[in-house]
């Protein structure tokens, strides 16, 4: 009869126990159960390419998107663009606004990528997540137009293949910035 | 009257001891090219881009415009096109063999994936660029790979009689130097994963494995590169990878570098323990202090 009520006792607690909240660090001389550690290496901001790629897509969509619409580059429209870049492609991007100030062009239509793929996606040494892409950019429904609305720039091969690296600007963020496009001198993929 | 209650206590815990390997592929000597630099036509040289519509002259002065940018276009040798486009270059794609493991492929236009490739091709004709050209791992002095990244769970600590799970980060690597004195690229694949798990067991496993969550299995399941600890004790795991090359001068293709090339990770110490079941008077995630804790 005892052991029955002690058997009971047991196993009616054992999912008490289970239910118990996390322990919380304590300097008891005893150790105390805790949860599995996490994995050794950092936690990856993206569990999966697919995850990845997905963040990439929206990050550089609407990074081309604004950057088709951006205004003067004093304008806080410019300033937004030039926020989701970092690196070369900060310098890269604020090049091109002078320039086409000098010169008194605009983008017109938008600017269009496919076929974005991972290269890969990993934690850099610093811990922030570093994404390399490949895609195809599509000038074909974009132009870039003089004050006369002229097209100044000729364009043999609208689709190009590209290489895009997003980054993390530090280590538990997922927000993506555009750091570099490495030249592709390869073969177009895209065509 | 007091109340009974069973934890399981682990009765040692481990400090996690992995470090991640550096891995840092070379891509030093790439120029850049942002889209907005495609639309307005200051990007050097590449296969497809488009020219200028009315002179050359924009390129120059995109390029002096780019001031202090350590990477931007100014650096890039330029290439006097004037208002006239290189004709495009015949559709070759890099011929390595996407089907193997790790190696990150890209859609070729015809359906077909094929590996990443660039066209470092030099100025001047190539003249080891030949097929007949044969490549030894002792060539790629300019090309070190890598030593993959190597993570385990439980993190640094197992528990004896149930398994532990390791694997190997990915691990492909793409690089770019000088090889025999031409630039080239040369591609390390992942062939084989040896893990010694310190306690005398090896096991040679040919994918280098995933933690159980991407595994979709419960915790302290076998898994091909798991192991069980039959021992209390702190040992050191060492994973070797052993890898295939693979060398492009160019848009030549790939072809395949003579040898293995072999590197070791970065050790993991993994401390082993005993799980016993011992009763307690209270719960002791409550209250640490109590009887049996």
């Amino acid at each position: 009869m005892l052991t029955a009520f002690l058997l009971l006792l047991a196993v009616g607690t054992l999912s008490g126990c289970s239910a118990a909240p996390a322990p919380t660090p304590s300097n008891t001389a005893v150790p105390v159960p805790t949860a599995t550690a996490a994995p050794t290496e950092t936690p990856p901001v993206f569990a999966s390419n697919d995850e990845a790629l997905a963040a990439a897509k929206a990050a550089y969509t609407k990074y081309l998107s604004l950057g088709d619409s951006a205004g003067a580059t004093d304008s806080d429209s410019w300033e937004e663009y030039l926020s989701l870049t970092t690196g070369t492609e900060h310098d890269g991007a604020a090049q091109v606004g002078k320039l086409m100030e000098e010169k008194g062009w605009s983008f017109t239509g938008v600017t269009l990528f496919d076929s974005m793929t991972i290269q890969s996606s990993r934690a850099l040494p610093d811990s922030t997540w570093e994404i390399r892409t490949y895609l195809c950019l599509d000038l074909s429904s974009s132009d870039t137009v003089n004050d006369a609305g002229d097209s100044v720039i000729k364009n043999d091969e609208p689709r190009s293949p590209m290489i895009v690296v997003f980054v993390t600007p530090d280590k538990n963020s997922r927000q993506l910035l555009i750091s570099e496009s490495p030249i592709w001198s390869g073969s177009n993929f895209c065509s | 009257m007091v109340r009974f209650k069973l934890l399981l206590v682990i009765s040692a815990l481990a400090a996690m001891a992995l470090t991640l390997a550096p891995s840092t592929p070379s891509h030093a000597d790439l120029k850049d090219c942002t889209f907005s630099q495609k639309k307005v036509g200051v990007c050097p040289d590449g296969p497809k881009t488009g020219g200028i519509a009315n002179g050359g002259s924009v390129e120059l002065t995109a390029d002096s415009t780019s001031g202090s940018s350590g990477t931007g276009t100014s650096s890039h040798p330029r290439r006097g096109r004037g208002g006239t486009v290189a004709a495009a270059p015949p559709r070759v794609c890099a011929n390595g063999d996407p089907a193997k493991p790790g190696i990150e492929t890209i859609p070729c236009g015809n359906g077909s994936f094929l590996p990443f490739s660039r066209n470092p091709t030099a100025a001047v004709p190539c003249t080891v660029c030949s097929p007949d050209t044969i490549v030894r791992v002792s060539d790629l002095q300019d090309f070190p790979a890598h030593p993959a990244p190597t993570s385990m769970e439980p993190g640094g600590w197992a528990i004896v009689g149930l398994a532990a799970n390791f694997w190997a980060g990915p691990s492909a690597q793409l690089g770019e130097g000088l090889l025999l004195g031409q630039p080239a690229q040369v591609m390390f694949t992942p062939i084989g994963y040896h893990w010694n798990y310190g306690d005398g067991t090896t096991t040679t496993t040919t994918a280098g494995g995933a933690s159980w969550d991407n595994l979709s299995l419960a915790e302290f399941t076998t898994t091909p590169t798991s192991h069980t600890y039959v021992e209390k004790g702190t040992f050191t795991v060492v994973l070797t990878v052993d890898y295939h090359a693979d060398y492009s001068f160019g848009d030549q293709g790939w072809r395949p570098v003579e040898g293995t090339v072999t590197v070791p990770s970065t050790p993991i110490t993994v401390v082993t323990a005993r799980e016993s079941t011992v009763l307690v008077a209270e719960d002791c995630n409550a209250n640490p202090r109590g009887p049996g804790c």
